[in-house]
């Protein structure tokens, strides 16, 4: 599997352009690089953000613990100044305490009920503001009541309750915490037990752990070290079963610093003991409102990242193509030269470096075909200088001969004759000359090839005939120099040697389907066709004494290389009939204008 | 390959500008909607809708709801709640929750209204076959719980009188029926009641059933009844037994002094809680929470019980 994607990743990066892998590799970099670094920032806040919240929830319930217990305190305080200024100065059964009640009462009345005095059968003895015991209720039945006598030397708090022992006649029902103690009241000088109960209004504690801010949702809730809530933000709704709070688990566990999970709820709780007490305050802070601030970041972080990825994405996207596009360019551009397109526009656009390589390919492929031009042109020279050559290179032995019949018949004083070989031998070579043309008209090769004829007839003392003919409009038409002579030339040595008299050759211009075509007919001794066919392919050997040197073979290649491969030479020739050999080329008008 | 780059980076951009309408606004959450609901009860402003108005007080501040809380001139007066409904609906109440006054003749302006705003009932039901959120502890086993507690008290073979008003009203129809269910399993014996709608006749009525030897139990089955009642019999220092339903000061104060011997009640404070918690529901449209609210019965012994204080007595801050 993994092993699958590993070998797609590097399929990938073999088959992908430079484009996509700088694009690609960059933009994973960047993204990676971008995650790590926020996602490491990300937790490093939120975890600094719990701890945060967690030490300032610490410090809150710190001063809440701090004010709780001075209100405590100031509640005991209330009590021991009422036992040990009044209660134990006094003699109940002559004097009364209602004094010191009322001073007492009066200046904390902001929280208290009631204080009041019972004696130890439950009797009251003193009581302010509210002095009229109710008809059924006996004290001694309170749980306050028992605690303070059974534990004389404590103070008790209690846990939240209706206070009924007094009658209101606004039938009105109050919640109190009970400060109860067991205190010695003398009568007629006889020590008693009694119960001095002090009934503290909730308005104290609330006003110490209402105001607490610890958040938008976290509150602060007081307990005993059972359990039992003494004061909740929502108390009624706890008493009603409406919502639950975890004090019964919460009231087993020491001070500190816990996370729970409540309904479904991720909440930090920090519990503190109140002195004296056993109390606890707990805070409950719920987790999501502590990393509300982490979650509004998070978005925060989460926008940052991706307008970066995206920015980043962006820009390598344009970097890749100001980098690989210039490339891409460059390398389309190769692969046309490489399909053989001629004149590449190469771009020498992108970075230096690529502008430098554009430009150094462009340097090398116009010198490549500089070079190619050379070549072909040296290969063309050298041809030509060799057909040059050749055509220049008259057999010497025809020269020699046609000479030494002049010689014979000057001396047989045949002066006719001799003048007629001479003219014909002058205007021979005047035509071979043609002041170094290639290309002369088909009427000049005719009578380049009519002196010919006409010396080598003398010199064969008539052993041939021969004629020419030609079409009026073929003879303004080109013709390649020296393609006629070698021909008639072969024809005399290979067919009129041994005709006594009745050889005869024939050479005819004409025009056919546009093409010019120049037979030379001989009525010699022939070959077989196959043997014929031969003579244009084979190697050249350099058997001919006698004619100009210049064969077959080389004709034709001389009127393809001017014309093109569609021209050339074609023989057809049969034992004892005769040959003929045709020239083809294309039917072109001479102009006179030097040169080829 | 330009068309395909340009693809991406409109693709990218579409992406940032959603995340960043999806990603931003959490940061500034939106102002809390605090909407206004009209609560009409089905009596006169008395002591007797306390507990009911507390609990409704608390959700109102937990739910962030503005409630008025609306009571009648004269108890149980169905004009008069058809006047108030419009009234409210006038006002630009967000939803109007009601404790219909009657279980036909109401039905028809609530249906209809509810077709303009949120309606939710509570305490008491409305003849409709319509789909109503009514939030009401079960007035059934109200009833038999209270009977239940007549029997236990030993009454076996008593005479048994019922003080019977609010006599088209669902909750009080159901509370009568499961007192009288249970109670006919025993032997005792039971009567009815009608009461007038005079105040001052309602005090003669009862008297005279209070001076009478012959009748061992009264029962009344509303609040302000049973405090007439449990006045008369506390001035006539009358022999026979009081039970009732519902729970004011004066009803506390008189079972302290053990001359109403007995109530049941329902949570009220639970009732006015859910009450406001259904009605929000109602007006977000969101599936609403059927809790049960429980109902208990509270004699002279077990009134300051740790359980039954609470119930009496909500801590209200």
């Amino acid at each position: 599997m993994l092993k699958g994607i590993q070998k797609k990743i590097v399929d990938y990066y073999k088959k992908a352009s430079i484009h996509n892998i700088i694009s690609v590799s960059f933009t994973i970099v960047a993204v990676l690089g971008m995650i790590v670094v926020g996602g490491a920032l990300y937790l490093r806040f939120s975890n600094l953000t719990e701890e945060m919240v967690a030490k300032n929830n610490q410090a809150i319930l710190d001063q809440v613990n701090l004010n709780l217990d001075s209100y405590l305190r100031k509640m005991m305080k209330i009590s021991d100044t009422m036992y040990y200024r009044g209660i134990k100065k006094k003699d109940l059964s002559s004097e009364n305490i209602n004094k010191e009640m009322d001073i007492l009462y009066e200046a904390n009345k902001d929280f208290l009920i009631s204080i009041s005095l019972f004696s130890e059968h439950g009797d009251i003895i003193a009581s302010y503001p509210v002095q009229q015991l109710k008809e059924n209720i006996d004290p001694r039945g309170n749980e306050w009541f028992q605690d303070a006598l059974e534990k004389s030397e404590n103070l008790h708090f209690s846990t939240p309750h209706v206070q009924n022992l007094f009658y209101d006649p606004n039938y009105k029902y109050t919640w109190v915490v009970s400060l109860s103690r067991a205190v010695e009241i003398t009568e007629d000088g006889k020590a008693k037990r009694g119960v001095l109960l002090v009934d503290m209004n909730f308005s104290g504690i609330e006003e110490i752990c209402k105001n607490v801010d610890l958040g938008q949702n976290a509150y602060v809730y007081l307990m005993d070290g059972n359990g039992e809530i003494i004061y909740h933000p929502r108390q009624q709704l706890i008493y009603t079963n409406l919502i639950e709070e975890t004090n019964y688990k919460n009231a087993k566990l020491e001070d500190g610093n816990y996370l729970e999970n409540f309904q479904g709820n991720k909440r930090m709780i920090n519990i503190k003991t109140v002195g004296y007490t056993g109390w606890k305050i707990v805070s409950v802070s719920p987790i999501e409102d502590i990393v509300s601030g982490a979650s509004d970041f998070r978005a925060f972080a989460i926008f940052i990242m991706l307008f970066a990825i995206f920015s980043l994405i962006s820009i390598n996207m344009y970097v890749s193509s100001r980098i690989a596009n210039p490339i891409m360019e460059l390398e389309k551009a190769v692969k046309e030269f490489e399909n053989g397109v001629e004149n590449l526009n190469i771009p020498e656009t992108g970075s230096q470096e690529v502008q430098h390589l554009a430009k150094a390919i462009k340097l090398m492929i116009s010198q490549m075909n500089i070079l190619m031009d050379n070549i072909v042109k040296e290969q063309e020279e050298k041809r030509k200088s060799e057909l040059n050559a050749l055509q220049s290179q008259i057999n010497p032995h025809f020269l020699y001969n046609t000479l030494d019949s002049i010689v014979w018949m000057i001396e047989n004083e045949n002066y006719s004759g001799a003048i007629t070989m001479v003219t014909s031998l002058a205007r021979f070579f005047r035509i071979s000359i043609s002041k170094g043309r290639n290309i002369i008209t088909v009427k000049d090769e005719l009578e380049h090839a009519r002196n010919y004829l006409t010396i080598q007839s003398i010199r064969y003392k008539n052993k041939f005939d021969y004629e020419i003919e030609a079409q009026e409009e073929a003879l303004d038409l080109q013709c390649i120099k020296l393609i006629v002579q070698p021909l008639i030339e072969n024809a005399i040595y290979h067919g009129m040697e041994y005709m006594d008299g009745d050889g005869n050759i024939l050479v005819k211009a004409y025009l056919e389907e546009k093409d010019l075509y120049i037979d030379i007919i001989d009525n010699g001794l022939g070959m077989p066709q196959e043997l014929a066919e031969e003579l244009l392919v084979r190697k050249e050997k350099h058997n001919s004494k006698k004619g100009s040197g210049i064969g077959l073979k080389n004709v034709h290649e001389r009127i393809q290389l001017y014309f093109g491969k569609e021209y050339g030479l074609k023989i057809f020739s049969e034992p004892d009939e005769g040959t003929i050999i045709r020239i083809h080329m294309p039917a072109r008008k001479y102009f006179d204008n030097k040169g080829e | 390959m330009v068309i395909r780059k340009r693809t991406i980076f409109i693709f990218l951009l579409i992406i940032l500008i959603t995340s960043s309408f999806i990603l931003l606004p959490k940061g500034a959450k939106g102002k809390v909607r605090v909407y206004k609901v009209s609560v009409i009860v089905r009596g006169k402003s008395s002591e007797v809708w306390r507990i009911v108005k507390n609990g409704m007080e608390q959700a109102a501040s937990d739910l962030n709801v503005n409630i008025s809380f609306i009571t009648l001139l004269e108890d149980n007066n169905v004009e008069e709640q058809k006047e108030l409904i419009k009234r409210e609906i006038m006002n630009g109440t967000d939803g109007i929750l009601i404790s219909p006054a009657d279980y036909n003749s109401l039905s028809k302006i609530i249906e209809d209204f509810r077709k303009e705003i949120p309606i939710v009932l509570f305490e008491s039901n409305i003849e409709t076959k319509e789909k109503f959120t009514y939030i009401s502890c079960d007035n059934y086993e109200l009833g038999k719980k209270l009977a239940n507690e007549v029997i236990r008290n030993g009454n076996t073979r008593s005479k048994i009188k019922i003080l019977r008003s609010g006599f088209n009203i669902s909750s009080e129809k159901e509370k009568y029926e499961g007192f009288i269910d249970e109670i006919s399993l025993s032997k005792n014996t039971y009567e009815f009641i009608d009461l007038p709608k005079d105040e001052a006749e309602i005090y003669k009525s009862i008297s005279e059933i209070l001076k009478k030897e012959d009748t061992k139990v009264v029962v009344a089955f509303e609040p302000n009844i049973l405090e007439i009642a449990g006045k008369l019999k506390k001035e006539y220092r009358a022999e026979t037994a009081l039970y009732g339903i519902g729970s004011t000061s004066l009803i506390i104060s008189l079972m302290e002094e053990k001359i109403i011997n007995a109530i049941a009640m329902q949570n009220e404070f639970n009732l006015g809680y859910l009450g406001i918690k259904a009605m929000v529901s109602e007006i977000e449209n969101e599936k609403i929470n059927e809790s049960k609210i429980t109902s208990t019965t509270i004699n002279t012994y077990n009134m300051y019980s740790e359980e039954n204080q609470k119930i009496l007595f909500p801590i209200i801050r």
